[in-house]
């Protein structure tokens, strides 16, 4: 035992032990509170043999092979058209001129919930959809809508299309924020001067380096995608549905029995997102393959370049036909009676939303929630960076752990952590339900605020210092001011990223602690199509005036700092 | 002699006397006392809440409460009533007796038989303490104390009166089929215009079991727990029905609403021609929301539709059973009634006695309007009682060994 313990290392002992109790825990309670169901094992319900009964008997559920394709399927495909779509965009449309315009457009779709874009997709391409009563009877000839499988559809289209209309803009920016370190204007002059296309030059010479970067939040991206719950819910087919579902039903059986095999579907759906990485990674190589065998044939390609910008504006269909669903859920808030095949509400009406004070327990619960929590994150994130040694911000344990919500599928984890909270009683409370959407929005906040304190100059610490400045002063009055754009980034993206949380309200709030997300998928799923649309629209409410609050009181008291900001808020 | 051996008579007559009389005051002072008890209580209701319209209708009533008795009703709005009874059962298997976290439970049928099944509900009967139980005559309508079969033993408090009923759009369709078989023949004729909620949901059960009921001709032992030895010939014509209903359903059954709320979006949509629900003023409430077009119209098949009382019950944990009794006292009151039996707020049949009632409360039953599309009394008069609850989940998982893997 050494006799002078240093109190640096006290406090990083400290925050390292604080990390651990705020995520590792969560980790090994999540993952033994579906492992051991899974493997029989439940004493609360009086199964202490390990046996492979939970395994039978989920094989057994009707359809679960299906359902287990269907959400591989989707997966893959949601996840491979958003990167190309996402490179597609950036090919085509960066550095012209209404790249800028297209880029707020994407940060906005970010802050929409997952939930509230699936509400619009229904509304715009069901059979009954906004999309055919325009086209109706006109062109089509329908008096009714038409008997086709559209919106959920067998395939999964509808569900793959919601989700590239989430993960492009979620890819873009990513991408973008990669290419800040990346000469790419530079690189397309090189290709051009050496007599490639834009198209050669992006795919052969660019492309390449931003995958490199964004990897990790593709890999993420695929994980979500081979389990999302939200959007499945209102798109995805119904028989079978896609794995997580089947997961989800045996959740709310009414039998709890129905646990066991639950869990084993939980683990399953483990193995899936590792099966699905696997063939991503595969896919890699053959991609790689693919860009040297063109590298080495040297295609220039410059007939190619001609057809980029309709190319692009497919890649943009996804998009556009999210901003449209919002659209008819934002007109079904305010219809009256809209019968088929109207292209417009017949009356116009604000009985919708002369009920908002029934959504006011929601809003603010939401609120709530989400504020507190992305608070937290910062705050831990934060105390986190004054602390810590520089290696620990790379070291890998550690940051696994606070990226696993990305890796792990959110129902597997889920699962388990409801079934060790109510074992102690703490599911349903407040302070349960802001511990795991902080969870949730931490890997976010150290995405954003890490950086943001390495980028710190730190010869301005040593001037300040040297003028006899404390420790706090120099944060509050040196580091404050310039990291306070990425800091109000920070907390804004962690309000978006809380407000549409979906899947871990639904199990750890237990029905007691609801959202305005919760009660928006409820809404869709029961056909109430009027108050799904204020649900949808005051679901995009709380993001959007919370940006506007954040970066008003930014403005108003950091604006003599604006010159000295380094990225941040745009 | 005589008078001593008399007298144990006397006194136990004396005593049955002070007995009733101090019952009748206790009566009232325990209602006087719960009230106390239950001021600033939080009652966590766990309600199905799929329709916006018994939403509303429930937030109006946490209103009242709250003004009258300084009672917080918070809605848990439940999309299946199962995953109440599982939490329950969760809180019991983890040894939580008291402090749960459902104060008061909308319930009937196989859910309720479920609870009793696992001891899940108050321990002593209450439903006949409440003193606006004396507002109904379960004579006159047994199922008040008889659900799905199952004796309700005074632990679930009625609140309202359910039966099944059709909806169709009379600008479409002049006469819509009125029985199992009529409605076969109009699949066939009408391909792509007919569906029902996907079970294991309330309503698509609730068609299967329908369905059974009339294709069986009314099996007897249908009112019976279910006997696997027979459940095999007794339901066979039942899916040989949708076996050949089911290509020339709604995307060729190979998807099915979730609902029936979506189920009434889709004939409001056109998409079909025929929609369902448990409640005979459904029809009515949509077209007042603009929901449905005004020449939608309803009816029931000529041997009658299933129908049943639904019921309030108090868990045996409960965290605040003083309040959930006075809520579910309000709930049946005159004036909770009367409102809830209102189709433009939600159009549920009441199950107060009308002779036990003042005449200023019946004339304001009287004065309701019935919706354009709800049928009279008179014509709502050929029901037909629930099956033993026991059938539920036998057919839901013949359902969806069937039909659950697609294709």
């Amino acid at each position: 035992m050494p006799a002078f313990v240093s109190p640096i290392k006290i406090r990083q002992t400290s925050m390292i032990l604080l990390v651990l109790a705020v995520f590792v825990v969560p980790v090994i309670v999540g993952i033994l509170g579906i492992f051991l169901p899974a493997a029989g094992y439940f004493p609360a319900l009086g199964f202490t043999q390990l046996s492979t009964h939970p395994a039978d008997l989920f094989f057994s559920t009707p359809g679960v092979g299906p359902a287990i394709w269907l959400a591989l399927k989707t997966g893959l495909i949601a996840s491979l058209l958003s990167l190309l779509c996402c490179f597609v965009i950036l090919t085509g449309l960066l550095h012209t001129s209404g790249f800028s315009l297209l880029r707020r457009a994407l940060a906005a779709l970010v802050a929409v919930p997952h939930s509230a874009i699936a509400i619009g997709l229904v509304f715009l391409l069901a059979p009954s959809g906004w999309l055919i009563r325009i086209l109706s009877p006109a062109i089509t000839g329908f008096d009714r809508p038409p008997d086709w499988n559209l919106v959920p559809d067998p395939y999964g289209w509808g569900l793959i299309l919601g989700l590239m209309a989430k993960e492009i803009p979620f890819l873009l920016m990513v991408s973008l924020a990669a290419m800040a370190t990346l000469p790419a204007r530079q690189f397309a002059q090189i290709g051009s001067s050496l007599g490639y296309g834009r198209l050669a030059s992006w795919v052969v010479l660019i492309l390449p380096l931003i995958y490199r970067q964004i990897r990790l939040p593709m890999i993420a991206v695929l994980v979500f995608s081979l389990s999302v719950v939200d959007m499945a819910l209102l798109l995805a087919p119904t028989l079978p549905p896609p794995l997580a579902i089947l997961v989800l039903h045996g959740f709310l059986d009414a039998d709890l029995a129905a646990r066991l095999p639950a869990s084993f579907g939980a683990v399953l759906q483990i193995g899936l997102a590792v099966g699905g990485i696997f063939i991503w990674l595969l896919g890699e190589r053959l991609g790689r393959y693919m860009v040297q065998h063109w590298r080495r044939a040297g295609w220039r390609l410059r007939m190619a370049d001609r057809y980029l910008p309709a190319v692009s504006a497919i890649a943009l269909i996804p998009l556009l036909a999210a901003c449209a669903g919002l659209v008819a859920a934002l007109l079904w808030s305010v219809a009256g009676s809209w019968f088929f095949p109207n292209a417009l509400p017949q009356s116009l009406q604000l009985l919708h939303w002369q009920d908002i004070a029934s959504y006011g327990p929601l809003i603010r619960s939401s609120f709530l929630i989400a504020a507190t929590a992305s608070l937290a994150a910062l705050l831990l994130v934060l105390a986190w960076s004054y602390t810590a040694l520089p290696k620990n911000f790379t070291n890998r344990w550690l940051l696994g752990c606070i990226f696993m919500p990305f890796f792990v599928p959110q129902i597997s984890f889920l699962l388990g952590m409801q079934i060790s909270l109510s074992r102690f009683g703490l599911d349903g409370s407040w302070l349960a339900l802001i511990w795991v959407h902080m969870i949730f929005i931490l890997p976010y906040t150290w995405l954003i605020v890490v950086p943001a304190r390495q980028a710190l100059d730190s010869r301005l610490d040593h001037v300040a210092a040297t003028l006899g400045a404390s420790a706090w002063q120099r944060f509050r009055r040196i580091h404050l001011p310039l990291m306070a754009y990425p800091l109000g980034t920070a907390l804004f993206i962690g309000i978006s990223v809380s407000v549409a949380l979906y899947l871990p309200t639904v199990f750890v709030g237990a029905g007691r602690i609801n959202t305005i997300t919760v009660e928006a998928v409820s809404l869709a799923a029961g056909g109430s199509r009027g108050p799904a649309g204020v649900a949808a629209m005051l679901q995009i409410a709380i993001p959007v005036l919370s940006f506007i609050m954040i970066h008003s009181w930014l403005r108003f008291r950091f604006a003599g700092f604006a010159g000295m900001r380094s990225g941040g808020l745009q | 002699m005589i008078f001593r051996r008399r007298q144990p008579f006397i006194h136990f007559c004396l005593l049955l006397l002070l007995g009733f009389f101090h019952m009748q005051a206790a009566q009232a002072t325990d209602f006087d006392s719960l009230k106390r008890l239950a001021k600033g209580q939080t009652v966590y209701f766990n309600a199905w809440g799929g329709d916006a319209k018994i939403n509303s209708y429930i937030s109006w009533a946490g209103d009242i409460l709250q003004q009258r008795y300084e009672i917080s009703l918070v809605h848990v709005k439940l999309t299946d009533t199962a995953s109440a009874v599982s939490r329950l059962l969760a809180e019991k298997t983890a040894g939580r007796d008291t402090g749960g976290s459902i104060d008061l439970l909308w319930v009937n049928g196989e859910n309720f038989a479920a609870m009793k099944r696992a001891d899940l509900l108050q321990q002593q009967p209450w439903v006949t303490d409440l003193p606006n139980w004396q507002l109904t005559d379960p004579v006159a309508l047994p199922a008040l104390l008889s659900d799905f079969a199952e004796p309700t033993d005074g632990k679930e408090s009625p609140w309202g009166r359910a039966q099944l009923v059709f909806a169709y759009d009379s600008a479409r369709l002049t006469s819509p089929p009125a029985s199992a078989t009529a409605l076969a023949r109009f699949i066939q004729n009408n391909p792509g215009r007919f569906t029902y909620p996907q079970p294991p949901d309330f309503i698509g059960i609730s068609f299967l079991k329908q369905l059974l009921i009339e294709l069986s001709e009314n099996h007897p032992a249908l009112y019976q727990p279910v006997d696997m030895a027979n459940f095999d010939a007794i339901t066979a014509p039942l899916w040989a029905w949708l076996e050949t209903a089911k290509p020339n359903l709604w995307r060729r059954g190979g998807s099915y609403p979730q609902n029936y709320t979506v189920l009434r979006q889709l004939l409001g949509d056109a998409e079909i021609d025929i929609a369902m629900a448990f409640n005979p003023a459904d029809a009515s409430a949509a077209i007042a929301r603009g929901e449905l077009p005004d020449s939608v119209r309803t009816y029931i098949h000529d041997d009658g539709t299933l129908a049943n009382v639904h019921f309030l019950a108090i868990p045996f944990n409960a965290s605040a059973a003083e309040a959930a009794k006075i809520v579910a006292n309000f709930m049946l009151s005159p004036e909770a009634q009367i409102k809830k039996a209102d189709s433009r707020i939600w159009g549920d049949p009441t199950v107060l006695s009308m002779p036990r009632l003042t005449a200023e409360d019946r004339a304001a039953f009287m004065a309701l309007p019935r919706g354009i599309a709800t049928l009279s009394d008179a014509e709502l008069g050929r029901s037909l009682p629930e099956p033993h609850p026991s059938w539920v989940p036998r057919l839901e998982t013949a359902w969806k060994q069937r039909y659950a893997t697609g294709g």
